[in-house]
């Protein structure tokens, strides 16, 4: 309905009944007196512009009630490349230059006018490129090849062009109107919008990508609720607190210090109702994880699980902070490396309970490995395969199950437990002599497997999670599962469940 | 058959038969649209005429968009009139054409009336800009997006509306990472700090607030600038279950009268909570604040101060409630499903809440806050303003300014709002309400005594501090005095 040609079937329909009603008035007018005639305008009358209704938003430059524009100190900021600031007397010098200062004779509202000033694209020079002083190198690829340019007016009023689409030659601003100076504005053969008044700024999709980093965020996500915090609001908070505490690596190396953070326990409790039960999984920034149970988090028998980020009072760095979870307290308590998780980036806690437990793995040496080092060794050694037994399928995620007879296959290296790094805590070659691998379950069933067939198998893992979720409980805490696609699949392997314990067997 | 009468039955039956042309509009000089009487009147709702209102529809939904327009030639029958100003355009919203019946229609500028005009000629640019994007979201988008689609009919512009849950970040992670943003978002109040700071908005102070309330003029100001032009609003409410009370509240009503009627929940029906409401949020203990003596929220140099008499009243006031078992503190969901299933006799929650609670058939009535006392101040109820921010970098500033102000007019004004019990901030659409709102009374009262949710950073501060320490009052874990100081010293430091 914008641009509606008028209907000729209408309008010939219209002009016969305007005829007929014509008609019909003409015969009865010896009853009416004088013809109407419909067509005969009285002479036309203007309102005087004071009858109008004066719009009250439109801020008129001749309107005596209006604040004089400055027309003489005036300055526009300037952004792009680089900042710089357009005063009157910067641009009084200019205009000496004739390129420097045109004239363009437009015509707006029914009125031409003599409009004179510079070329736009010439102030856009200033703040397209580096140059910092005069002469500018004006950008004229750039300029063709588009990028936003954006004026804004004293009354906030905002306009934004591509540069592709208008002729450098055709926007200009203005300083004179037939002849009278007049605050800044933009004019030219261009859109009525561009036509900004009082320019306070001018400014160029340019500038270099932003090198701050962005903010850092502790993301909480209960129960699929999500809330994210600043290192500045968790300093701010009533639970921030500042205590020693230190972590020992596996190497034995102990890092200690003045903690600076929220205690855990607290937080987290304005949130949910934090329960001995509750599972809650650390998730770090290079997609580690680890998971606490509520009971860990609320025990605070010689120390109390802080979330930090600061250390001695800095702030902890990227690497390896902003935020690592730790214990502290008066006594200065000290735990194990891998339960203190650093870059930690979120929390997630669901409503389902937190389930501990333990397997043993025994040869020449014995260990019992907690649910939090295979957890470790699952985020450190991630493995998911994609299991089809009996024409059930699902995909579990793991660890591959040659890396845990690491532990016992020789009776000095254990993973993460030797100082010297460049002796491997797995032996390939006690593998490939031979020996057994049973994996016996909680019923006390067993599977016995051969370390030849197990030897670097990455396809056969013990898995911790099934579909992305913690196992369920018949297969809880672990299940030996395999790739359909994997080339070993050891003679013997079966799917076994519920895995209590790993015995090596010489 | 006489000679007159049949001519006068044939003038009718042409008449009839032949629809006439009631309007023509031109643009320089050219025709660019014929509106004949029916479409008119297919689109016409009330529009102010004098004392009264009649049915008409507003001019910018007549005429072509125009960039600015600067002379209005308007023809009837009789006489020609000329107006002249240098925006003409920006009145097209506020002016209106009025049936006059026999397919005539009057145009309405103001107090003035011409009548029986056939023709308007306007002098003027057209508008360029064609296309449009809108962040939209809260409630009633279905019937929003009906108002655009309107608009984009009428002028034959494409207008792109998208829901989006949390605009505020989006538009600032876009800007952020070089996007391109949308032309028009939604906003409310307490977004404008984060989208002025990162100047993702232009400040309208350009536009006219004339015909909006008083109390929606400023609902969009930060530091002296308005940043939206608002579109509707909610106000806070009081839901009762009239099964479970004695008696309605009537509309003056008073805390005791609150108080009593809670008490008389107790003990008829002892399973029942008196009243629930989410009190560990600050968004619902400002109107007690308010009403128990604070002046107001924010101070004038934008700090907020909470360890003051009318806070510590406000707070030991509802503790005071909830120890003598006439409130029960609930978060906003659990409130809702103990009202749903009449568990809860009483409740705090917003406007917004009448069309859902309509739907689910719920058996409910609406009171306005009550006073502290019969010649005391009244409580204070947030009155929750929605509106519309103009992209800084919008390729369409003057479509966008188009679109808002259509959304302002009365048209729009008397669709949208009225359809999902909010308010409308046109004065006029709020005459049009009183007849036609079962809640009105309760409404205007609200919003009388009313403020508007602050705009001012202080106030995002404010709430988040107070979120986590309400919790530790109403749980005992800290007293009123103890929350309200340290609550003090965290403000004070943010807003250092």
């Amino acid at each position: 309905m914008k641009l509606t040609k008028q209907k000729n079937r209408g309008g010939l329909v219209s002009l016969a009944a305007l005829l007929a009603m014509v008609a019909v008035a003409v015969l009865l007018s010896g009853c009416t007196g004088a013809p109407a005639t419909a067509v005969e305008p009285e002479p036309e009358v203007v309102l005087e512009p004071e009858a109008a209704e004066q719009p009250s938003d439109q801020v008129v430059a001749e309107s005596a009630t209006a604040e004089p524009a400055d027309t003489e100190s005036w300055s526009i900021a300037l952004r792009g490349v680089r900042e710089d600031l357009l005063e009157a007397a910067r641009f009084q010098e200019a205009k000496v230059h004739t390129s420097h200062y045109v004239e363009m004779e437009l015509e707006r509202k029914g009125q031409t006018r003599v409009y004179r000033g510079m070329p736009l694209y010439l102030i856009a020079a200033m703040v397209d490129g580096s140059d910092s002083e005069h002469p500018y190198t004006v950008d004229r690829s750039r300029w063709s090849e588009g990028y936003d340019i954006t004026i804004t007016g004293a009354d906030g009023y905002s306009a934004t062009f591509s540069t592709a689409e208008v002729d450098p030659k055709d926007l200009i601003l203005v300083d004179s109107v037939d002849g009278a100076p007049v605050a800044p504005m933009t004019a030219g053969n261009a859109s009525g919008k561009l036509w900004v008044k009082e320019v306070v700024e001018i400014e160029l999709a340019l500038a270099a990508v932003a090198s701050e980093e962005p903010q850092f965020e502790l993301v909480l996500d209960i129960n699929s609720k999500i809330s994210s915090f600043t290192l500045e609001e968790l300093e701010q908070s009533i639970f921030y607190v500042e205590q020693p505490g230190s972590y020992t690596t596996s190497a034995g190396s102990t890092y200690g210090g003045l903690w600076g953070g929220v205690r855990m326990s607290d937080f987290l409790g304005q949130f949910l109702n934090l329960k001995p039960e509750t599972s809650l999984t650390m998730v770090a920034m290079d997609g580690y994880e680890m998971t606490y149970s509520g009971k860990d988090v609320l025990d605070a028998g010689d120390g109390v699980w802080v979330l930090a980020f600061k250390l001695d009072g800095e702030y902890l760095p990227m690497d390896p902070g902003y935020v690592r979870t730790i214990k502290v307290g008066p006594e200065n308590p000290n735990i194990a490396g891998h339960s203190s998780v650093r870059m930690l980036q979120k929390i997630v806690i669901k409503q389902e309970g937190y389930r501990d437990f333990s397997i043993t793995v025994s040869g020449k040496m014995d260990w019992t490995l907690d649910r939090q080092t295979i957890q470790s060794g699952v985020s450190c050694h991630k493995r998911i395969v994609d299991f089809e037994r009996k024409d059930k399928a699902a995909r579990y995620t793991g660890i591959p199950l040659y890396l845990l007879l690491a532990y016992a296959d020789d009776p000095d290296y254990a993973p993460h437990h030797q100082t010297d790094k460049s002796i491997l805590s797995y032996s390939k070659e006690t593998a490939r002599a031979g020996y057994t691998v049973e994996i016996e379950a909680a019923d006390g069933f067993v599977v016995s497997l051969d370390s030849q067939e197990v030897d670097g198998n990455e396809d056969l893992i013990l898995g911790m999670y099934k579909n992305g979720e913690e196992l369920p409980s018949d297969e809880f805490p672990l299940i030996l599962v395999w790739d359909k696609n994997a080339e070993t699949v050891p003679a013997g392997a079966k799917p076994i469940r519920q895995i209590a314990a790993i015995r090596l067997i010489f | 058959m006489s000679l007159k009468s049949f001519a006068l039955t044939l003038v009718l039956a042409l008449y009839t038969a032949f629809p006439s042309i009631s309007l023509e509009i031109r643009l320089n000089g050219q025709l660019v649209q014929t509106w004949e009487d029916g479409e008119l009147e297919k689109l016409s709702y009330l529009v102010p005429a004098g004392p009264g209102f009649s049915t008409g529809i507003s001019l910018d939904e007549v005429l072509p968009l125009c960039a600015s327009a600067y002379r209005l030639v308007i023809s009837s029958n009789s006489e020609r009139r000329i107006l002249e100003a240098e925006e003409l355009a920006e009145n097209f919203a506020s002016w209106y054409l009025a049936t006059a019946g026999g397919g005539s229609w009057d145009l309405l500028i103001g107090q003035e009336r011409l009548p029986d005009v056939r023709s308007i000629e306007i002098l003027g640019e057209p508008l360029e800009e064609d296309q449009l994007e809108i962040w939209v979201s809260w409630e009633g988008i279905p019937l929003l997006k009906e108002q655009f689609r309107r608009f984009s009919n009428l002028h034959d512009v494409k207008i792109k509306v998208t829901e989006v849950p949390r605009i505020e970040t989006k538009l600032i992670s876009i800007l952020r990472a070089g996007g391109r943003p949308p032309d028009v978002v939604m906003v409310q109040s307490d977004y404008l700090p984060a989208l002025v700071q990162s100047r993702a908005i232009q400040s309208l102070d350009y536009l006219s607030f004339e015909a909006l309330i008083p109390k929606a003029r400023r609902s969009f100001s930060l530091d002296g600038k308005s940043w939206a032009v608002p579109f509707y609003f909610d106000c806070q409410l009081l839901f009762y279950n009239p099964r479970l009370l004695d008696e309605a509240p009537p509309l003056d009503w008073t805390l005791a009268d609150m108080e009593r009627l809670a008490q008389g929940v107790k003990i008829r029906f002892p399973g029942v909570a008196p009243m629930n409401w989410n009190a560990y949020s600050a968004y619902w203990l400002a109107a007690f604040q308010l009403g128990f003596g604070k002046q107001k929220l924010v101070e004038a140099d934008g700090s907020i101060r909470i360890d003051d008499a009318a806070t510590r009243t406000a707070l030991s006031y509802l503790l005071d409630l909830q120890n003598r078992e006439l409130l029960v503190v609930s978060e906003r969901e659990a409130m809702i499903s103990l009202f749903a299933s009449e568990k809860v006799a009483m409740i705090l929650s917003g406007s917004y809440s009448i069309p859902l609670f309509e739907e689910l058939g719920i058996p409910f009535g609406v009171a306005a806050y009550p006073r502290i006392r019969a010649d005391g101040r009244s409580l204070a109820p947030f009155l929750d303003f929605k509106g519309w921010a103009i992209s800084r970098r919008t390729y369409s500033p003057i479509l966008a300014r188009r679109v808002i102000q259509y959304l302002g007019g009365i048209g729009t004004q008397q669709r949208f709002p009225a359809a999902l019990s909010k308010l409308p901030v046109n004065q006029d659409a709020w005459k049009i309400m009183r007849q036609k709102n079962f809640y009105y009374s309760v409404l205007a009262r609200s919003a009388e005594t009313g403020v508007p949710v602050p705009t001012e950073r202080a106030y995002g501060v404010y709430k988040n501090t107070m979120w986590k320490l309400l919790r530790f009052v109403f749980s005992g874990q800290m007293s009123v005095a103890e929350a309200l100081k340290e609550g003090q010293r965290i403000i004070a430091a943010q807003l250092e």
